[in-house]
């Protein structure tokens, strides 16, 4: 009963993680994309937790804990620092309009959805659907890294992929060693770090971060 | 089996009546909230059943440009209006038409009453009518799959195509294990109630504004006994979207006549969730900007997105569930 209870909490949260995507996908304000972002990893964590209690795989508390520290607070409040640092624009800009992002990212996931197929070589001990989500994250972070103009959004396009790469791992293989685990959380605050100092060095050089501008470094 | 179909049938006339009677009532209650929000007194309940008295003892001035298509509108829209709210259950599992047809029949006889307004909005040759209709026409193009594809997701799930069907089977759900495909489905289907009944952030019913107006600018024509009829079949139309969304999405309180006790609580739990739902549009309506034409269709986007992720959702869940 009460994993039945477990698994309708693990689908109601995978579902809102997907739309949660395509929520930050779409936010026309940047502020409101890095709120999502914090969201998104907030639904990260809550998986993680329903997954370390349905499997009794208790270690993955801690990467819950350490989702819900580092990317719904620590790394959402550097963004939100060096926005008002660099005292850019709000609104995000894309190459191409809202409507028709929504029905590539929707387009996106079933290619995800029938291309992952039937997953037999996979065969991940968790409710299976995570294959097909996690890959649709994947692809739904590549195109936000594609269509973005300004760094910092390509930044967190960047991050909603190792969010999708974080869920494939916790459920199909239940987490990797927790020595690597904590690393790849370090990696990834000092990445958006490193990050954060790269756009301050592109609009350094180029007065703004507009990545358009980096073609004048070709001869 | 005969007294049986006999009670069925009056409770399925009582239905249509309720809705008929409490659809002012609705809009009524969206109006009060939101002169309460900006401190004002609103009219009493009893003001919009007047109004509509009194439209429909006025006169009429009719353009001597109209041709049939205007005066035979107003019949048209609320006919059709009244026979989609006759297939939808209201508080108990049956509809007076519900074996007429399914859901489809329902999203396209409200689509015909639409065509005819756009139509006659036309006639009559004015720039605002023309205006109007282009605005409604566009916006309901795009309304329509997000409508149709959320039902279709939940008719998936129910495996019927009848809105009977659907509020029954949905009644039998454990409704915990199910929200993850209703929530975006009851998402895309707000969104979409949203629109068609003029509401906020697409329409502002409250104003003749020409820069914004839609439905208002369709019915500029129009005075007496024809514009209470428009006006009441547009009520009834949110007030028919607001118990689809209330049976399909919180069933509990849906009863199947068998035992009065039933009977006696059910009309009672079904006022308390229209009531919560219009609470809710009207919140909406408080808190938020009427979107510029041009951002609407995003917003409708996202509804059909929505409604793809609940159809979707199902597919990769159900195939190992």
């Amino acid at each position: 009963m009460e994993q039945e209870w477990i698994l309708s909490i693990i689908h109601l949260t995978s579902m809102a993680f997907l739309v949660t995507s395509f929520a930050l996908l779409v936010s026309p304000q940047l502020f409101s994309c890095i709120r999502f972002y914090a969201i998104h990893s907030f639904f990260l964590a809550v998986i993680t937790l329903s997954t370390a209690f349905y499997n009794h795989v208790y270690h993955l508390i801690i990467s819950a804990v350490l989702t819900l520290v580092l990317k719904t607070i620590v790394i959402p409040q550097i963004f939100f620092r060096m926005i008002r640092r660099l005292g850019m624009r709000k609104e995000v800009e894309t190459y191409i309009n809202i409507p028709l992002s929504l029905l590539f990212s929707t387009l996106l996931v079933f290619i995800s959805f029938y291309g992952v197929g039937n997953m037999k070589a996979l065969d991940p001990p968790l409710s299976k659907e995570f294959v097909s989500i996690s890959v649709s994250t994947l692809f739904l972070g590549m195109f936000m890294m594609t269509t973005r103009k300004k760094a910092l959004t390509q930044v967190l396009g960047l991050l909603l992929i190792e969010n999708g790469l974080f869920l494939m791992g916790v459920t199909t293989t239940f987490g990797m060693p927790l020595l690597v685990e904590i690393g790849i959380f370090f990696d990834v605050l000092v990445g958006a770090i490193i990050m954060g100092v790269f756009v301050f060095k592109i609009r350094g050089a180029f007065e703004g971060i507009d990545v358009d501008k980096l073609t004048m470094l070709k001869g | 089996m005969e007294i049986m179909n006999y009670s069925r049938f009056i409770l399925s006339l009582a239905q249509v009546l309720l809705i008929l009677g409490l659809a002012p009532a609705v809009s009524w209650f969206i109006k009060k909230m939101k002169a309460a929000s900006q401190n004002r007194v609103g009219p009493t309940l009893l003001q919009v059943y007047a109004d509509l008295r009194k439209l429909f003892r006025k006169g009429m001035v009719i353009s001597e440009r109209a041709s049939w298509i205007f005066h035979c509108m107003p019949y048209v829209l609320f006919s059709v209006t009244l026979v989609a709210a006759s297939m939808v259950p209201v508080f108990f599992e049956g509809s007076l038409l519900g074996f007429m047809g399914d859901l489809i029949v329902f999203v396209y006889l409200l689509a015909l009453g639409k065509f005819f307004l756009a139509l006659a909005a036309l006639d009559t040759g004015t720039s605002f009518g023309g205006m109007g209709s282009s605005r409604e026409m566009t916006l309901s193009s795009l309304a329509e799959p997000a409508l149709l594809l959320a039902l279709f997701a939940l008719a998936y799930h129910a495996k019927t195509l009848s809105l009977e069907g659907l509020a029954a089977h949905f009644n039998r759900q454990a409704s915990f294990r199910i929200l993850f495909f209703t929530l975006p489905a009851l998402g895309a289907l707000l969104i979409v109630a949203i629109a068609e009944s003029g509401r906020i952030p697409v329409d502002n019913p409250a104003t003749h504004l020409e820069l914004t107006m839609i439905h208002e600018a369709m019915i500029l024509e129009y005075s007496g006994p024809y514009l209470a009829l428009i006006e009441w079949s547009h009520e009834i139309k949110q007030l028919i979207f607001l118990s689809l969304l209330a049976n399909v999405f919180f069933p509990w309180g849906l009863s199947n006549a068998e035992g009065i006790a039933g009977l006696l609580f059910s009309p009672a739990v079904y006022l308390l969730k229209i009531f919560s739902l219009a609470f809710v549009i009207g919140w909406i309506e408080i808190l938020s900007a009427k979107l510029r034409l041009f951002r609407v269709p995003d917003l409708l986007g996202v509804a059909y997105v929505l409604a793809v992720l609940s159809l979707l959702g199902q597919l990769m869940m159900g195939r190992w569930m």
